[in-house]
């Protein structure tokens, strides 16, 4: 009966955690999530983290690498909106839906990927060639990424090649993410290198004091690693510049039951972060409206303003928060005024609240020069999305009857007097002409 | 045997006498071979006086000889540089905006000027044989239709 009174109080607590550790975010993009399982990838390996993602609201479509009905397009749109990939042991291919191109063409059609690297290294040459796209160079097969100074002793004595990462100096993607410091975060794969793509969001990377190598070539130590230090990466993203994003993890153990289970562990906590980066629940800003106008006036964005005209432009940005729309808050966000080269770059100032977005303003003087201006809102930050707006106006010159009259302007009053002057006396001098007297003979001079 | 050169000697020598017989002072000094150099000699370097006594002299003429019709023209035109210089003064100092104003006030008085000249060549009765289609009065009228015109180009210019 104790025994019995004991798996319940466990099962209960059980539940609980599970409960609370769920988190009440949704996706902005959609809720259709595609996960290519691997045969050598047990679903009960990892049921932790798939029911964290079914506690998401996502519907989960478990299919093999070779079915021959999975596809990620139907009828010409995308039939999933997020795909986790997981891939084998050895170099077995995916299928010819699931190469590189398709998977970058479901990018462009607004699709998220996230990637799991096998533990043992093996890549294929499609996935390769996608993680290339994305500006990440994936290691050879047979690498682990290795450290001698933080290193589980309980897996991996001899090896090293279990990792404790610390989450206050290896990771890097905060405050987009972010785990407990205090816990540590447990990994076993191999790792990668990323390129100085401005779009690469980078997110775990392994310490200092840790390398990648083949362990095969020579024991614990290697003169030519694939890459090192701070410099090795297991967790990195990029965000495609129509805002989809894509995360490949090193190593798919790091999302097991094991590693979440495991004393003092983050990985649970980090996976929830990771997976919310990557299928659109955090980090997703919008632009809701853009409107301007000219000061003083009613009527909203007019195709044509004149040079010198004060103009008030504002726009909206929201953020999502767990499951609404809320009012992002920067102090950042700038308007660039262009024809060609920006004539102005300007601070939007947060001058409110709108519904569920923050109003963001400002007034400036048009310039003095005519042309085809565009209102450019450009905010790219890493890890949110990015806001890209482009409204074109004209600016049109001064109308025959719109420039300032000679008496209002002080420096011409010396000339509209010196116009009376002359005037007034003409008039006189007409005068005098004509009542004065007729020529007199000039006298000649006798002697 | 050259007759003209005795007949310019004796024409010559009845000059000399018929004028020395008029006026005894005044001599010509081309002819005078044996004469006394004459009283006041004609300085080789004007000094300042004599610039002076020239100036005096132009103006006291000037006075006693125009008529008032002349005068006048004078006058106005002499207002008008007064006027146009003022302006050009002060657009050298405070800076030439704006540049149509400054033009259009400019412009009437050189244009004012110009006008009354040639108004006062035309009138001139001393020019009336060079004028012979215009007479003063159709000079006065040509006048008064320039001034007119260059006043409405210059209030429309100054805008």
């Amino acid at each position: 009966m104790a025994h019995f009174g004991r798996r319940i109080m466990q099962l209960f607590s059980l539940a609980l955690v599970a409960l609370v550790s769920v988190a009440t975010a949704l996706s902005t993009s959609g809720s259709k999530l595609l996960v290519v399982l691997d045969p050598s990838i047990k679903k009960q390996d990892y049921s932790i983290f798939f029911d964290d993602l079914k506690g998401r609201d996502f519907d989960l479509d478990f299919r093999a690498a070779n079915d021959p009905n999975l596809s990620l397009v139907s009828f010409g749109e995308r039939a999933y909106d997020q795909v986790i990939l997981t891939l084998p042991p050895t170099q077995k291919a995916l299928g010819p839906n699931l190469l590189a191109k398709p998977l970058l063409e479901f990018m462009t059609s607004g699709g998220n990927i996230l990637v799991l690297l096998n533990p043992t290294g093996h890549a294929l040459g499609s996935v390769r060639e996608f993680a290339r796209e994305l500006g990440i160079h994936l290691p050879f097969r047979d690498t682990k990424l290795v450290d001698h100074f933080h290193y589980d002793a309980a897996t991996s004595p001899e090896l090293h090649d279990t990792v404790i990462l610390d989450p206050a100096t290896d990771l890097v993607a905060v405050p987009h993410l972010e785990v407990d410091s205090t816990k540590k975060i447990l990994y076993s794969g191999s790792g990668f290198a990323l390129d100085n793509n401005h779009l690469l969001f980078p997110i775990l990377r392994a310490s200092d004091t840790a390398y990648v190598y083949d362990p095969a070539e020579e024991l614990l130590e290697s003169d030519a690693p694939f890459v090192s230090g701070t410099q090795a990466y297991v967790v990195a993203g990029i965000q495609a510049r129509n805002n989809a994003r894509a995360v490949i993890i090193a190593s798919s153990s790091m999302l097991s039951d094991e590693a979440f289970n495991a004393a003092d562990s983050a990985n649970r906590e980090l996976a929830a972060g990771i997976t919310k980066w990557t299928f659109q629940e955090t980090g997703v800003i919008k632009l809701k409206s853009v409107a301007h106008k000219l000061a003083n006036t009613v009527e909203e964005n007019p195709q044509i303003y004149r040079v010198k005209q004060d103009i008030i432009y504002e726009a909206e940005i929201s953020e999502w928060i767990d499951d609404k729309w809320v009012p992002f808050v920067a102090d950042d966000v700038q308007l660039e005024f262009t024809m060609l080269d920006p004539y102005y770059r300007l601070n939007l100032t947060a001058v409110g609240v709108s519904g569920d977005s923050e109003v963001y303003a400002t007034t400036f003087k048009a310039p003095d020069q005519h042309g085809v201006f565009t209102f450019n809102l450009n905010y790219k930050r890493t890890g949110l999305s990015y806001i890209d707006d482009k409204r074109t106006v004209t600016l049109r010159h001064f109308g025959h009857n719109e420039f300032l009259r000679s008496f209002e302007i002080p420096n011409a009053y010396p000339y509209i007097t010196s116009l009376v002057v002359v005037v007034v006396a003409w008039m006189l001098f007409i005068v005098l002409w004509v009542f004065s007297g007729p020529e007199k003979a000039p006298e000649k001079k006798t002697q | 045997m050259p007759p003209k050169r005795t007949t310019t000697r004796q024409a010559a020598a009845k000059v000399a006498a018929a004028s020395s017989s008029v006026s005894p002072a005044a001599q010509s000094p081309a002819v005078s071979s044996s004469s006394n150099p004459p009283s006041s000699a004609i300085p080789a370097v004007p000094t300042a006086a004599d610039t002076s006594a020239i100036v005096h002299q132009a103006w006291k003429s000037y006075v006693a000889d125009t008529p008032t019709k002349l005068k006048l023209v004078d006058t106005f035109m002499v207002f008008l540089v007064a006027v146009g210089l003022v302006q050009f003064v002060y657009c050298i100092l405070v800076g030439n905006y704006p540049f149509n104003a400054f033009l259009s006030g400019f412009s009437i008085t050189v244009g004012q000027f110009v006008l009354a000249a040639s108004l006062r060549i035309q009138a001139n009765p001393n020019n009336s044989s060079q004028f012979e289609k215009v007479t003063p009065e159709r000079a006065f009228a040509d006048f008064i239709f320039g001034s007119l015109v260059l006043h409405f180009f210059a209030y429309n210019f100054i805008n």
